[in-house]
């Protein structure tokens, strides 16, 4: 979903370099509900979402010297790649876990089902992934929404590729839980 | 079919928009400026510490320099007796000292007086007794003179032996070495903390930061407790002091401490525990006063700061941290060389604006107590 036309981005970022301020909160207002969700996919708390979203911006304006445009969305795209490295700094200064999950009863859907979220609302789906353990969460967000194979997630995320993929694995069984949840009993 | 569950998830969430962003451009333009002017803060930090390092340093070399007075020459008395002309005047191959072994010795007119001439050949040590009692005569007994005394001399009243003019210049160490540890007590800081996993229970919105349109748990509580641990730091530093005065000193070099921490978090049927564990290198510096001392015991207070860098860890903090310091000491001298120091003191650490949690976050002001060796150079 592209946010700025090509012409309004070559002219945002011209003036930004030139140090414009009125450019700079004409490209926060734009990108800033994007990037926040951004961030609160990968962020459970509200207080989080809202220091990492302030950090982004920090880096977008701060470091704005370092930007190359390299065609038409490339601004946003670089926006976004920072929204998700700040939230994996966050998460990483928070904590690494080391013991997870003292239930590990999660049967139910098979490996290849789901889980299915075409009938279910948008906000109801980002709620479902915020509640998930942050580290599942995370290998959620980078092979779902970042594209990146399990390898690259466990070379991101310095743990092992099976555990990747096995982290993947519970966090759909755990979405999927969620799903049958909502559709059964309906939003609470 | 694996690959259309991640498309539609794509679909629902890749464009997501938040409603209500919970952050306005007046919080992102004042933290853009505050992080400006951190920035110039540290660097301007570390330029102080560079430049004090430096100094230090520099005093350091100069004072190592420095050359250190030679134990002054045994100057004889350069002056001649005046002795009655009856009086013989001593040969040189019955002077008890070569002339030629002592620079500037004068030949002292004396009677001859029989001395142990094995040992006088050699070249006795004129700090040492030269003679034994028994070897002179009865009257006229010459003891070595303290400098500054009477000169010894006969019953005549002529100078037997050279005496020493000056007492060697004793040179007074200015540098020393400071060896330390922190003795990790007991105290630690345990936090509690328990909330809900999400912040509101309105179906339809909250009226809140985020719109919602639906919420489920996953259990009934949907409570997160979390807990977290932190442990004294340890830390152990090497420091060279450099004496400005008899009472003050100033002193820089380096520390090594390691912060563990423990934080457990449980929500409905899972739990997590994280060990985080810190490495800090850091350069202190400080200034110290002797306030008291006795025998072996000097009493002294010292106050500084000390500026730490993480060199490894469990997750990453970036900034500095810097802190300030204050003690009381007691230094108890083992041998010349080497003192044994206790001092306990506080030291306040400021916030750094990292969101890494250690003891430093939970307690600001901290005590400790520094136990070391102190070795003069």
């Amino acid at each position: 979903m592209r946010l700025l036309a090509p012409d309004v981005e070559r002219e945002l970022i011209d003036r930004i370099r030139r140090g414009d301020d009125s450019a700079m909160r004409s490209l926060y207002e734009r990108l800033s509900p994007w990037l926040g969700g951004i961030c609160a996919r990968y962020l459970s708390g509200d207080e989080s979402v809202r220091d990492v979203l302030q950090e982004v911006f920090v880096k977008i304006f701060t470091r704005f010297d370092r930007f190359t445009y390299r065609g038409a969305g490339s601004l946003q795209a670089w926006a976004g790649r920072i929204a998700v490295n700040e939230s994996l700094m966050f998460l990483k200064e928070r904590h690494r876990e080391k013991t997870v999950s003292l239930d590990l009863d999660l049967g139910g859907a098979e490996e290849d089902e789901g889980p299915e979220v075409e009938d279910i609302p948008e906000d109801v789906v980002l709620e479902m992934v915020r509640q998930l353990p942050d580290r599942y969460r995370t290998v959620f967000n980078l092979y779902v929404f970042e594209d990146l194979s399990h390898k690259e997630i466990a070379s991101l995320l310095h743990i092992k590729e099976d555990t990747s993929a096995s982290d993947l694995h519970r966090a759909r069984k755990l979405l999927c839980r969620m799903i049958d949840r909502y559709r059964t009993i309906g939003p609470m | 079919m694996e690959e259309k569950w991640k498309q539609h998830f794509k679909d629902k969430l890749s464009g997501y928009r938040l409603e209500e962003v919970p952050l306005s451009w007046d919080d992102v333009g004042t933290a853009v400026a505050q992080t400006s002017r951190r920035k110039r803060v540290v660097a301007g930090l570390w330029s102080v510490a560079g430049i004090a390092a430096a100094v230090a340093a520099a005093l350091w070399y100069v004072g190592s320099l420095r050359p250190s007075p030679a134990p002054a020459e045994p100057s004889l008395a350069v002056r001649e007796e005046t002795v009655p002309d009856a009086v013989p005047v001593v040969p040189l191959e019955v002077c008890p000292v070569p002339s030629e072994r002592v620079p500037g010795a004068v030949h002292l007119k004396a009677d001859p007086v029989p001395l142990l001439t094995d040992s006088v050949r050699e070249g006795p040590s004129l700090l040492e007794d030269p003679v034994a009692d028994a070897d002179f005569p009865a009257a006229g007994k010459p003891t070595l003179a303290d400098p500054g005394s009477a000169v010894p001399s006969d019953e005549d009243g002529r100078e037997l032996f050279p005496v020493l003019q000056e007492a060697p210049a004793i040179r007074k160490p200015r540098l020393a070495l400071l060896a330390y540890g922190s003795v990790p007590g007991s105290a630690s800081s345990t936090q509690s903390a328990a909330g809900p996993v999400l912040s509101a229970a309105s179906i339809y919105g909250d009226g809140g930061r985020m719109k919602r349109s639906g919420m489920l748990r996953m259990d009934e509580n949907g409570r997160v407790e979390t807990e977290e641990h932190h442990q004294q730091p340890v830390r152990f530093g090497l420091l060279f002091r450099y004496a400005l005065t008899d009472r003050i000193g100033v002193g820089t070099g380096l520390t090594y401490s390691v912060c563990r921490s423990t934080f457990s978090s449980t929500y409905g049927t899972f739990r997590s525990e994280t060990q985080q564990t810190l490495h800090f290198v850091g350069m202190p510096l400080r200034v110290d006063c002797r306030l008291l001392g006795t025998g072996p015991f000097r009493l002294y207070a010292s106050a500084g700061g000390l500026a730490e860098k993480m060199v490894k860890g469990t997750v990453s903090m970036k900034p500095l941290q810097f802190s300030v310091n204050g003690a009381v000491g007691l230094d108890y001298a083992l041998s010349r060389p080497v003192h044994l120091f206790f001092e306990p003191g506080c030291s306040y650490y400021f916030d750094n604006g990292s969101s890494v949690q250690t003891l430093h976050t939970q307690r600001p002001l901290s005590f400790q107590l520094d136990v070391g060796l102190r070795f003069q150079l």
